[in-house]
């Protein structure tokens, strides 16, 4: 049976996820824009989108390769772990590192802060128009 | 941590910075102190938060974010300026007597750093709560 929560929905669900999760990290890195030897941290967002919405891609990889994810028979439900489902840091290094290591660039930040803000807006919208579609169905269908 | 409490760290951090360079632009010719002799040029040295025990926990971004604290606040080593002021209640026996080493011009370029420092953790709490009623929408 298909849920009424299409894939549409979780997609969007996790696209609000993992942009709020990138927006903590931005923020941290403009609190830290002076800190000597703060390393400015960010999250690929593309490539965590993908690995979240493939099936069994949220279960850590315990036996990478075996397509398994550490299960012994492909029918058993994935492990899916709250630790494997978050996305993977990595530490971005800017042309501009001073003299005490701190490679936050703040322009650059900002402009990062700003488009991921737009971005999770317009995924908020698109969730909220989405809802919306289905309660019009749930409420009109039966007139 | 949650998410405004870091935008509110930097905010802090930079107010603090602030005040130390209007107190040393206010004693730019103090050549009296508590400790005796001339004043010294206060530095602030941040440092980033320590994730708490809580956030040590949670998923892995909180292990990764941190706040912004003041790890301490320095006096610069820096010589003191001279000047030849003989009749200078504070002079010594030379007739020089000892300035703070502070240079106004760096400390205002200071200012002007601290200030953007500050407007743009403003500018990241507000995507932050922008993004909060966001979500909030969602519900209606």
């Amino acid at each position: 049976m298909k849920s009424i929560f299409n894939s549409t929905i979780n997609l969007l669900e996790n696209t609000l996820d993992l942009r709020a999760s990138r927006h903590r990290l931005l923020q941290s890195n403009i609190a830290n824009q002076e800190t000597p030897g703060y390393r400015a941290k960010d999250i690929n967002f593309e490539q965590e989108l993908k690995r979240v919405s493939s099936p069994a891609g949220a279960a850590p990889e315990a036996f990478p390769g075996t397509g398994m994810n550490g299960r012994t028979n492909s029918a058993h439900i994935p492990v899916i772990t709250e630790r494997g489902m978050a996305p993977r840091v990595i530490e971005r290094s800017s042309g501009i590192e001073g003299f005490d290591s701190n490679s936050v660039g703040v322009e650059g930040e900002m402009v990062k802060l700003s488009e991921n803000t737009l971005k999770y807006n317009i995924s908020a919208k698109m969730l909220k128009g989405r809802l919306n579609m289905i309660m019009t169905a749930i409420k009109e269908g039966g007139r | 941590m949650d998410m405004f409490k870091v935008s509110a760290s930097g905010m802090e951090a930079q107010s603090l910075r602030m005040n130390i360079i209007a107190s040393n632009l206010a004693n730019v010719e103090t050549t009296r102190t508590a400790n005796g002799g001339a004043y010294r040029r206060k530095d602030i040295v941040f440092a980033a938060q320590k994730p708490d025990f809580n956030g040590l926990l949670q998923n892995s971004i909180d292990r990764f974010r941190s706040g912004v604290e003041v790890a301490g606040i320095i006096e610069d080593q820096r010589p003191f300026k001279q000047a030849y002021e003989p009749n200078h209640p504070d002079a010594d026996d030379k007739g020089y007597v000892a300035y703070p080493n502070i240079n106004a011009a760096e400390e205002m370029v200071n200012m002007i750093s601290a200030t953007r420092s500050y407007e743009a953790n403003v500018a990241a709490y507000k995507a932050t709560r922008d993004m909060a009623l966001k979500a909030l929408e969602l519900g209606q």
